[in-house]
């Protein structure tokens, strides 16, 4: 590495000097073509649509192409003050963020959990097989979780009810796939098992990044297994959570970390739990895409990212001032 | 030294890496229009090399996209397929819709294929700047192609142009001229027929014998559901005609009412729920989202009555035949509120996009498809070979079975019909004399009574009635559940209250309003 800087050095020695800035970045050329990637992505894909967001405040018509974003009416607040007199909509954004918050407070902590204790285990090949098991549902898409959950829950011919119905444990079958009481117990237990392992991954990448040093000394401290958990495990996971907790609260309206409201809510939802079951996202989908009401549907879904920016912002805010960590 | 030369080869590499990745990039950011041109602009020479070669050469190549999840052919194959291609030098290149959103999400991304078959966005197929207009095309290209004045009325879009021309409609004279044989479809219940012989065939006059029969199977057979119902589209049919509601638009008096603001509509739903709270339907059955969740109870014989069509209780019999169960349908009538009015206008029509690449051979495909000998070869099979007329001349005489499903599909039957065929085709097609459908269907006919006008009464793509009439489904589809599943009748009536409270805050009375003033608009065309 030396050798290739000094060489470096020489070559540019023999060039003139005149602007530093772009000397330094000839040099660090490979590394900044990275970021620049990366920038070039943002400035593709997130950037450059957010013209779109026109939409929201025109009488726009998809038949008019690109073009009619910018030439068609202007009608104000029109869709938003549609969308709040909708009769559905309290039920939405009650909907929208008991779902959220169920998910964030539930299931944030299991893969820390589930990493910490694959962690303890000294069994390599049990290590590794609960590992695997656990992040493989990762892979299902949520189309097929859909379909195994009636084979498993359907009072019909689900698994389950012929199973606790044999036993004689239950007289009725449970209503687990219809019962609008059960739809949040469902989305939030369904999406732990599905993400919770892959979770997992990040966080024994962290747990492995903390030094053996520090176990030797606590266990000579004459601390117990718990004490070690809880005096160096978990502070060495510290940045690494409150990255993932910020992360998850600024797309917790999206189901934070295990995501899928959406999916969640527009496969698993029906006519009969369609109280509990409706979103903001699956109403933006109904409501405006599926009617081709794309002017509706953007002012919805521009909502929904007001709140998550406020969301993100305050929670990097508090983060800081609570631990001192936070994203910028 | 070594390594200099070592590292110059990484940086080419990475900004190779780089320029490539965003300029596909932006190729895909507005691929849909770019990519587009490049396909229809490399297409054409390929077909004017065919059209200026004569007609002997290569068939035409034409994408068709078939919004119709449900579609069983996925390919332009067969024998049919075949003959159709040899008669117009057109071979149709498939695509069937994944799901009813992708036909909205392609036409707002100026993604469309040549062809498109769609029954649910005619209000936005039926424009200038997504279609060629048929009147033009057929000016053109096809000057010999006639469209009667019935279809005119009924197809002609807001513009006053023709985009499409619906199948399964058919002008007063083609009524009348296979009264006989072109039987409607409506809304049928099919049964298990060793059951109700086991039963003892009782006595089905009125709605509470109806009651009484699932009564009899649920004590009789109390592993068995009395009443499954097909999820998606027939579940309330049976039920509406026999209280004599409709779920859409009305005619009471010559004015339009909507089905929520009849008494009757009520009625009916009370009925169901108390169908539901004797423990004859389960609440699942309403949360299944393919007709096969239903099938399939019926198939494996844990279901009794099927919900479904006039043409039900064979189709069933032919699909489980594994089983061997054997179904038969219900009378049609079990009510002197009976009503069933056919507001047919025809249901899918094919588009001709502007992103054709073949406008005069698509054209001429349609005429065709529309023709008798099209509609008859598409819908029926190749004459001589697959039919013959019946000695009355009235309906085919089918060489395969007409009705299977599986022999359709290889030979690529029926389905195409669907594309133009009129509606007395496609029903004349089904009638076999003596089969219970044919016995249904008669029935079925006999009853029904015909107003177009109602069915030309649809809203406008983005007009402020078509947001209204969206709401107003969507309400009826997140809220029926609640009438349908209370647990009590006092619970079932204030939910119903509950809804139609909602839907007259929604707009219900604009809607219906609006309504009566585009009726008196479209009754004039037919009066004509």
């Amino acid at each position: 590495m030396k050798e290739a800087i000094t060489v470096n050095r020489i070559n540019s020695a023999a060039v003139p000097t005149q602007d530093t800035l772009a000397r330094r970045f000839r040099k660090q050329i490979s590394l900044q073509t990275f970021v620049l990637l990366g920038m070039a992505f943002l400035l593709v894909f997130s950037f450059a649509p957010l013209f779109g967001i026109l939409m929201a405040f025109k009488d726009y018509s998809i038949s008019t192409g690109i073009k009619g974003i910018f030439t068609s009416e202007w009608v104000g607040l029109r869709y938003f003050h549609e969308m709040t007199g909708d009769y559905m909509f309290p039920t939405l954004v009650r909907n929208t963020i008991v779902i959220s918050l169920l998910k964030l407070v539930i299931s944030f902590p299991v893969p820390i959990l589930l990493a910490i204790m694959i962690n303890e285990v000294r069994n390599s090949i049990l290590k590794r097989f609960v590992q695997t098991v656990s992040y493989l549902p990762h892979f299902i898409s949520w189309v097929v979780v859909v379909g195994m959950s009636y084979a498993f829950f359907s009072t019909e011919y689900g698994l389950l009810n012929n199973a606790l119905m044999s036993l004689g444990l239950i007289g009725q079958p449970l209503d687990i796939l219809t019962d609008p009481n059960s739809f949040w117990g469902l989305v939030v237990g369904s999406a732990i098992w599905k993400e919770a392992g892959w979770w997992t991954i990040i966080f024994l990448a962290a747990i492995a990044g903390v030094d053996p040093m520090l176990y030797e000394a606590a266990e000579m401290d004459g601390a117990g297994r718990l004490k070690r958990i809880w005096h160096v495990t978990l502070p060495g996971m510290k940045s690494a959570i409150i990255v993932v907790l910020i992360l998850s609260i600024g797309s917790m309206l999206g189901g934070g970390m295990v995501g899928s409201n959406f999916e969640q809510s527009m496969l698993l939802g029906n006519s009969i739990n369609s109280e509990k079951s409706q979103i903001i996202q699956t109403y933006a989908f109904n409501a405006g895409l599926a009617e081709g009401r794309f002017a509706f549907a953007t002012m919805i879904d521009l909502v929904q990212s007001v709140i998550s920016v406020i969301l993100i912002l305050s929670s990097n805010f508090i983060a800081r001032r609570v631990s001192g960590t936070g994203l910028y | 030294m070594n390594k200099k030369a070592l590292k110059k080869p990484s940086i080419l590499a990475t900004t190779l890496l780089a320029t490539t990745l965003l300029v596909s990039a932006c190729s895909g950011n507005n691929g849909g229009s770019s990519s587009n041109t490049g396909n229809s602009t490399a297409t054409p020479t390929n077909t004017a090399e065919n059209t200026g070669s004569g007609s002997t050469t290569e068939p035409v190549t034409l994408d068709l996209f078939v919004d119709q999840t449900w579609w069983p052919l996925k390919d332009w194959s067969g024998q049919v397929p075949e003959e159709i291609t040899k008669r117009t030098g057109v071979k149709l290149n498939i695509t069937v819709a994944t799901d009813d959103k992708q036909l909205p999400l392609m036409i707002a991304s100026g993604d469309l294929p040549d062809l498109v078959a769609t029954a649910a966005q005619h209000a936005r197929m039926a424009d200038s700047k997504l279609s060629f207009d048929w009147n033009g095309l057929i000016e053109k290209y096809a000057p010999d192609f006639k469209i009667d004045s019935e279809n005119v009325a009924v197809n002609t879009a807001s513009d006053g142009k023709i985009y499409t021309v619906r199948n399964n409609f058919s002008t007063k004279e083609e009524w009348a001229a296979n009264k006989e044989t072109a039987l409607l479809m409506g809304a049928g219940i099919s049964v298990r027929e060793d059951i109700l012989n086991e039963l003892g065939n009782p006595q089905l006059k009125t709605l509470d014998d109806l009651t009484n029969l699932f009564q009899s199977v649920k004590d009789k057979y109390p592993d068995m559901i009395p009443l499954v119902l097909n999820p998606p589209n027939w579940h309330r049919g049976y039920f509406e005609q026999n209280f004599g509601a409709a779920s859409g638009l009305n005619d009471v008096d010559g004015k339009l009412v909507h089905g929520l603001h009849l008494p009757a509509n009520k009625e009916m739903y009370l009925y169901m729920n108390g169908l539901y709270r004797k423990g004859f339907i389960k609440a699942e059955n309403y949360a299944y989202k393919s007709e096969d969740q239903g099938k399939q109870l019926m198939y494996s014989g844990k279901g009794f009555a099927y919900a479904w069509t006039t043409q039900g209780s064979d189709r069933l019999t032919l699909d489980a035949k594994d089983s061997g169960y054997k179904f038969i349908n219900l009378p049609m009538k079990l009510s002197d509120n009976y009503k069933s009015v056919n507001t047919g206008v025809g249901w899918q029509g094919v588009y001709i996009t502007k992103n054709n690449k073949d406008p005069e051979a698509s054209i001429k495909l349609m005429q065709f498809l529309r023709s008798e000998e099209g509609q008859r070869l598409a819908m029926w099979g190749i004459e001589g070979k697959n039919w013959n007329m019946s000695a009355d001349n009235k309906y085919p005489e089918f060489t395969y079975n007409h009705l299977d499903d599986s022999q359709r599909k290889e030979k690529g039957v029926y389905y195409w019909g669907l594309l133009a065929g009129s509606a007395t085709t496609e029903l004349t097609g089904s009638f076999v004399p003596g089969t219970d459908s044919t016995k249904t269907g008669q029935e079925y006919t006999a009853l029904t009574t015909f107003n177009s006008a109602i069915g030309l009464v649809v809203p406008g793509a983005d007009s402020q009635e078509q947001v209204i009439k969206n709401n107003i489904d969507n309400l009826v589809k997140n809220e029926e559940a609640k009438v349908l599943l209370a647990t009590s009748e006092e619970a079932a009536s204030k939910a119903y209250d509950t809804m139609v409270a909602q839907a007259d805050k929604m707009g219900l009375g604009k809607y219906e309003e609006w309504a009566n003033s585009k009726y008196e608009e479209v009754k004039k065309n037919f009066q004509q």
